[in-house]
């Protein structure tokens, strides 16, 4: 097949007016013939030309009068025959070193130049053989010439080089995007790179001929041959994975742990948990993080995380550079972010990537689907808690795309049947909706419009509401460079809405709500100066408005005192650089440097105690008064990141690294699990920052022959400053919250094993986790002593924890997955002795932490049916019947003590103490492999 | 206040999902290991008030969770002082129990008092002075009949009365208050007792079957009072009240399927007016106490009284000096609902009786005989037989179930 000579020819047109007419024709040039040809069509002589000797041809159809190619000598040039045919027609034939064959009406082409010629006038990835700049249409071509070369660079350019670096970035071929983490692996020389966030890779490899393997979590593996001549640019051109049943549970790509600097760095999508049985048959990302190394919670049904021993407060979670607040439904019983919605998240434990400041333990990044730019298209699903419903499709074909997420309850009319006054006027209630716009603009511009809802509605036998929403949105402009280079700027809101009414004491009804305004710009910059590093810069700023509410009187009744908690604002800002250095081909190390400045901001009064002394109203030395926007008090903090990957052989590497972070923000709750009505609460003129520090040291290997990688990762870390609440303080109603908390510090260490076996019919992961997390608070006077400041293990310090998820497809519509979950039961407080204290009998605690309750264990099955595999249909259903707890195990979430009559009774409280059986079902336009 | 009923949560989703199919308890009695687990530690605790004394503090020391008792520590010399210096040595009247004198030391409204220990062993162990205030009225003490859910999940609702206190207004904004609820119910025995065996037979009934004459009175085991504290805290307080005026605060709740619900019950509600530490104090008791059922719940600790060891500040000690200004709440009175019914089988006796005395072991004794009217099963429309019957000595004498046969003074 030949090619129009269109846009590349405009070039070597207008260089022919500047270039000598007559000219000595190549080594090309001088292509025999071997056979005899007679009265080819054009047409199939260029098809014949183009596979027996690596040529293409350029030139206009329109040029080319009709006419059979014939000849019989065996000795004709190529040359030659196609001059005898077509310089009749007043067309010049010239041909290159590379194998192209330009035929050009009225003008003769120079096809070699002088020397310098080249380096001054030709912009680089317009040199023949390159394919940069390659367009979608041009890659779907090549497709079909994959079992043919691509070539990358000239062999001018690597003269004198035995090595070149090839480099490019990988996109979606359906959305658009840029495919972050795929692996580009060359089996002959075992080398390989992962894409970066902005899909840009290199590589440098010896010269001559490669089979590139592409892949990535989402995307259809590829295979691609490439001729790499010299340094040169290769732009891939990716298309999505049509996920087989036998495909996926977990793919993490295998390759990309060993190769990548990354550490602690775990990542997901939403179609690889397709089969992992949940509670409830809710789909959801969450539960499922909670099945990696290092990631607990409190108990089920509590909200936030605990990544490595941290608390929950120190991980955020941005979709889409929205930075959510309130990430559960339902005070932790589901995750708020739709799973239907998402195509992956990656969750940074470890090594947080220089652009992310603010939350010292981990970074949460949600990525939501971004709609087909090809056809319109919907599915849904439904399960016993939710309905879900997703729409998408192009807004301008294959340039942009939108998509829109809804899910929302639909059950809780049951609770009408019950008897139980206390249930039946109960109600819990969710939704949540996400569009998402993406468009391609021109000239190497995309721009991602974001938006995302989610509410909750929860009546408490119609004593306590609580109501609650996260709003956001974000708008990204992405610019690439032709040099590799690009350029991003993000704008994004949050807005975290939290009202209460509390009915439980009539006299004392209230009615309160609070909020969190969230406005972050970021810009940021990545540069390649050469082949060896990666540098990545720019600045971000947040803007923290949290309005902390007013409690006003619910009823007539009520003589609840209006209150009002007061505003506060903060702006945190910080500078960053970082860069990735290819050291030695073996050893690339990550380092990076972030300067933060928080400043809190007036207008506020602000009590000044007296220094070293416990903060009480005695205590005061000092009011001070700050007018709006005045700043408060000023925390400057440097940061730092430092990681390096040393591939001890193709199939191991070792990996070092050491973050410190700063964070100005905590979450205010004085309750074991954390409360659904938390406030947030800035550092200010009395808190201090917290600091985080952690070093980690990991091994990565990919075992046999690649079917399975197995990671080995340790940590130390260490936390200062970390916000706890006093013993028996109340935060109601507390307007001079440090008078009632404490900064203390946190320890944390322990390590990780993991094995992964991410493809064939069976497919899962095994790991374990060590781990310890303690905190200590302690100090001269009494008062400012928690646990009478001797350390104290976390809330959520499980030491042993164990997961086993695994999957298995006996055919492409059947499939089985199973969890097996352990855990050491999280810490608690008992009473060790009871005493009479006006003759009722109470009892005395021990101290902090110093018990565990029961190990948890659980056991969950699921079982997948796809409907029928008919190509031709309008809808393709499928089926997934659950069990979670399929042992009926009542997991301890909790015991207690309570002094009846004269006797102390002890209890035990599970939440799914039966197994839990749901079942959901999903539907899609088009087939079984429809996206 | 900030707790959640998170319980109620769970089990909302777990219906909203299965309908009433999972009615499973998700609450169950379960007692964990607590290893060496008892400490064993100082507790003080008693109280002045404005009311005439005597006043008690008690000095124990704490007991393990299994098996709660007072373990009495004596022979100590316990001291309230008063700011001027007016000073009373309490005396041991049982042990543990250390109590001034009849016409002794008397709280008064705006003196400072503290308490002074020494413990035989030599620990000296003190409270700070703290003002008795001026006590705030109760105006008004009530009840409402109101269906309440039982505690655990698959507990039926229970119907009962529920309790408010109203207080008076205050003449101060911030006020703290302390409730100790007194109650008092009247109960009868489940029979009229004909006689018992207690070596003798020692004959009740007016009328004697067998002629003899009667020994005591059947209506003294028949007619019951019972006195006590209410073993429950309430705590509350005007901090953040517009008025200082605290309306309905909920007190305690009893079902109708209770004893003290059974004929009539009194209820004596003592208000105490106390400093802001106290109130941290009880509080915290209250909750930790009652609230540590839920889903989401405070971290529990040690909570520390008033009462300090001068010379080691790191000892714990338990307790609390209460300096409190109290009011009595009017005492109402509440008709029971006569739902209550006390359950007590009756052997009827088939045999002779004194081959069943004769039988019997001496902790057996006494042995209780009544009439009973059983109606045949198979025949209800017959006319119910009267038989003699033996019968638990619960369900005849009404001071084995812990009231006295003495009506008090105030009933009505």
């Amino acid at each position: 097949m030949a090619y129009n000579l269109i846009r590349t020819s405009i070039i070597y047109l207008v260089f022919g007016f500047f270039i000598s007419l007559n000219s000595p024709a190549f080594s090309q040039q001088q292509i025999q013939l071997p056979e005899s040809y007679s009265n080819l069509t054009w047409n199939d002589f260029v098809v014949k030309m183009e596979q027996d000797f690596s040529l293409r041809f350029f030139y206009l159809p329109e040029d080319i009068p009709k006419l059979l190619i014939s000849f019989d000598s065996d000795s004709i040039s190529l040359m030659q025959l196609l001059n005898d045919h077509f310089n009749p027609h007043n067309i010049f034939v010239s041909i290159d070193r590379t194998g192209n064959v330009f035929l050009i009406k009225d003008i003769a082409l120079q096809t070699s130049l002088p020397e310098d010629f080249f380096q001054y006038l030709i912009p680089e990835e317009e040199e023949e053989g390159s394919v940069a700049g390659i367009s979608r249409d041009f890659l779907k071509t090549t497709e079909r010439y994959i079992a043919k070369t691509i070539t990358v660079g000239s062999r001018k350019k690597g003269v004198n080089k035995s090595t070149a670096t090839i480099s490019g970035y990988a996109t979606n071929a359906k959305t658009g995007e840029v495919v972050i983490s795929a692996t580009i692996f060359d089996k002959s020389s075992g080398k390989g790179t992962v894409t970066d966030v902005n899909g840009f890779f290199s590589m440098t490899l010896n010269k001559g001929e490669h089979i590139l393997t592409v892949s990535s979590v989402n995307i259809k593996e590829e295979h691609i041959k490439v001729d790499l001549l010299s340094d040169g640019e290769l732009n891939l051109v990716l298309e999505d994975k049509i996920v087989l049943l036998s495909d996926v549970v977990i793919k993490a790509d295998i390759n990309n742990k060993v190769i990548g600097t990354q550490m602690g760095l775990e990542k997901i999508t939403a179609k690889s948990i397709k089969k992992i049985p949940l509670v409830f048959g809710e789909k959801d990302i969450f539960k499922v993080a909670l099945l990696l190394p290092g990631v607990q919670s409190l108990g089920e049904g509590s909200s936030g995380f605990n990544v490595r021993g941290s608390p929950t407060d120190q991980n955020v979670f941005y979709i889409n550079h929205v930075p959510i607040y309130n990430t559960s439904h339902v005070a932790g019983f589901f995750s708020a972010f739709n799973s239907d919605a998402i195509d992956e998240f990656s969750l940074f434990k470890s090594n947080i990537p220089v652009h992310y400041g603010g939350r010292i333990s981990s970074v949460f990044e949600i990525k939501s689907k971004q709609g087909s730019n090809e056809k319109y298209t919907a599915s849904g699903g439904i399960s016993p808690i939710t309905g879900r419903f997703i729409v998408e499709g192009p807004l301008k074909k294959e340039k942009s795309s939108f998509l829109i997420g809804v899910r929302s309850t639909y059950s809780d009319w049951i609770l009408n049947f019950v008897k139980d006054p206390e249930i039946k006027n109960s109600k819990a209630r969710f939704a949540d909706i996400v569009t998402n716009f993406s468009l391609q603009l021109k000239n190497n511009n995309q721009l991602n419009v974001f938006s995302y809802f989610s509410y909750d509605k929860m009546d408490l036998a119609s004593q306590t509401k609580y109501d609650y929403q996260n709003l956001g949105g974000s708008v990204v402009w992405k610019h690439y460079f032709r040099m590799k280079n690009s350029f991003e700027i993000s704008l994004a809101h949050s807005r975290y809405q939290f009202s209460e009414e509390n009915s439980q004491f009539e006299i004392a009804s209230y009615i309160h709500s609070n909020q969190l305004d969230h406005t972050e710009i970021k810009a940021i910059s990545y540069i390649r100066p050469n082949e060896k590093h990666t540098i990545n810069f720019g600045v971000n700023s947040i803007l923290y408005q949290i309005n902390r509410g007013q409690y006003d009187p619910l009823t007539q009744e009520s003589l609840i005192e209006t209150t009002d908690m007061g505003n506060e604002k903060g702006i945190e800002t910080g500078f960053f650089v970082g860069d990735e250095w290819k050291v030695l081909p073996q050893m690339t190390i990550e380092g990076g440097i972030r300067y933060n400045l928080f400043t809190y901001l007036g207008a506020q009064e602000v009590f000044e105690y007296e220094e070293g002394f416990p903060k009480k109203p005695e205590s005061i030395v000092d009011t001070l008064y700050f007018d709006n926007f005045e700043a408060v008090k000023t925390y400057g903090g440097l940061d730092v990141r430092l990681a390096a990957n040393y591939m001890v052989s193709d199939r191991l590497s070792l990996k070092i690294a050491y973050n410190r972070l700063h964070q100005y923000i905590y979450m205010l709750t004085n309750t074991i699990a954390i409360s659904p009505n938390y406030k947030w609460k800035l550092c200010d003129y009395n808190t201090e920052p917290i600091i985080g520090e952690q070093f980690s040291l990991g091994m990565f290997t990919n075992i046999l022959n690649g079917r399975m990688v197995f990671s080995l990762e340790t940590y130390y870390k260490k936390s200062q400053n970390v916000v706890e609440v006093k013993d028996g303080a109340d935060l109601f109603l507390n307007e001079h919250v440090e008078r009632s908390t404490l900064q203390g510090d946190l320890d944390a260490y322990g390590f990780e094993i993991m094995l992964q076996k991410p493809f064939g019919d069976l497919n899962g992961w095994v790991n374990y986790t060590y781990s310890h997390s303690s905190v200590l608070v302690n100090s001269i006077f009494k008062e400012n002593q928690i646990n009478f400041g001797e350390p104290y293990p976390s809330n959520f310090d499980k030491p042993h924890a164990f997961n086993f998820v695994a999957s298995y497809a006996f055919s492409r519509r059947v499939s089985i997955s199973g969890n097996v979950v352990y855990s050491t039961g999280r810490p608690i407080t008992y009473p060790t002795s009871v005493y009479y204290q006006n003759d009722i009998p109470t009892l005395n605690y021990s101290s902090r932490n110093a018990y565990r309750i029961p190990d948890y264990f659980r056991v969950d099955m699921a079982l997948s049916i796809e409907g029928s595999l008919l190509k031709r249909k309008p809808g393709h259903g499928s089926w997934t019947f659950s069990v979670y707890n399929i042992l009926g195990r009542n997991n301890v979430y909790s015991v207690y003590f309570i002094q009846e009559d004269d006797t102390i009774k002890a209890y035990k409280l599970s939440i799914f103490g039966v197994p839990i059986f749901s079942i959901s079902y999903n539907i899609k336009l088009g087939n079984y492999a429809s996206e | 206040m900030l707790v959640s009923k998170g319980k109620s949560v769970i089990r909302a989703l777990i219906l909203m999902v299965s309908g009433i199919l999972l009615l499973s308890s998700c609450v169950k009695e379960y007692w964990p290991d607590l290893k060496s687990g008892s400490d064993n530690l100082l507790v003080i605790d008693g109280k002045i008030t404005n009311e005439p004394g005597p006043y008690t503090v008690k000095l124990s020391m704490s007991s393990p969770i299994q098996n709660p008792e007072f373990n009495p520590v004596s022979n100590a010399i316990v001291t309230i002082i008063d700011e001027n210096m007016v000073q009373e040595v309490l005396t041991e009247t049982s042990s543990g129990i250390y109590q001034t004198a009849e016409n002794g030391i008397k709280g008064e409204i705006g003196h400072k008092y503290k308490l002074s220990v020494i413990t035989k062993a030599g620990g000296i162990y003190e409270s700070d002075f703290e003002e008795l205030l001026d006590p705030v009225g109760v105006a008004s003490v009530s009840y409402k009949q109101e269906i309440q859910s039982g505690g655990n999940a698959n507990d039926e609702d229970l119907t009962g009365f529920q309790f408010y206190l109203t207080t008076e207004m205050s003449p101060k904004e911030k006020n703290y208050y302390y409730w100790e609820m007194h109650e008092t119910y009247e109960y009868h025995s489940a029979y009229n007792i004909l006689f018992y065996y207690d070596g003798v037979f020692v004959h009740a009934s007016p009328v004697h079957p067998l002629g003899l004459p009667r020994t005591i009175n059947h209506d003294t085991l028949y007619y019951c009072w019972h006195s006590g504290n209410l073993k429950e805290r309430f705590t509350y307080t005007t901090e953040y009240l517009t008025v200082p005026i605290i309306e309905n605060l909920s007190l305690h709740f009893i079902p109708f399927s209770d004893e003290r619900l059974q004929q009539k019950y009194s209820l004596l509600a003592k208000q105490f007016t106390i400093s802001p530490e106290a109130y941290l104090f009880y509080k915290a008791l209250e909750e930790q106490n009652s609230d540590q059922d839920e889903l989401i719940t405070t971290q529990p600790y040690q909570i520390r009284g008033n009462i300090r060891n001068i010379n080691d500040s790191q000892e714990a000690v338990l307790g609390f000096f209460l300096v409190a200004g109290v009011a009595d709440g009017p005492r109402i009175f509440v008709k029971a609902p006569l739902y209550y019914k006390l359950k007590c089988g009756a052997d009827t006796l088939t045999y002779n009786i004194l081959r069943y005395i004769t039988t019997a072991s001496s902790s057996d004794l006494p042995l209780y005989f009544t009439y009973v009217y059983f109606s045949n099963p198979d025949d209800p429309m017959a006319e119910a037989i009267e038989a003699l019957a033996l019968v638990h000595q619960e369900c005849l004498d009404c001071t084995k179930r812990g009231g006295v046969p003495i009506k008090p003074d105030f009933w009505e």
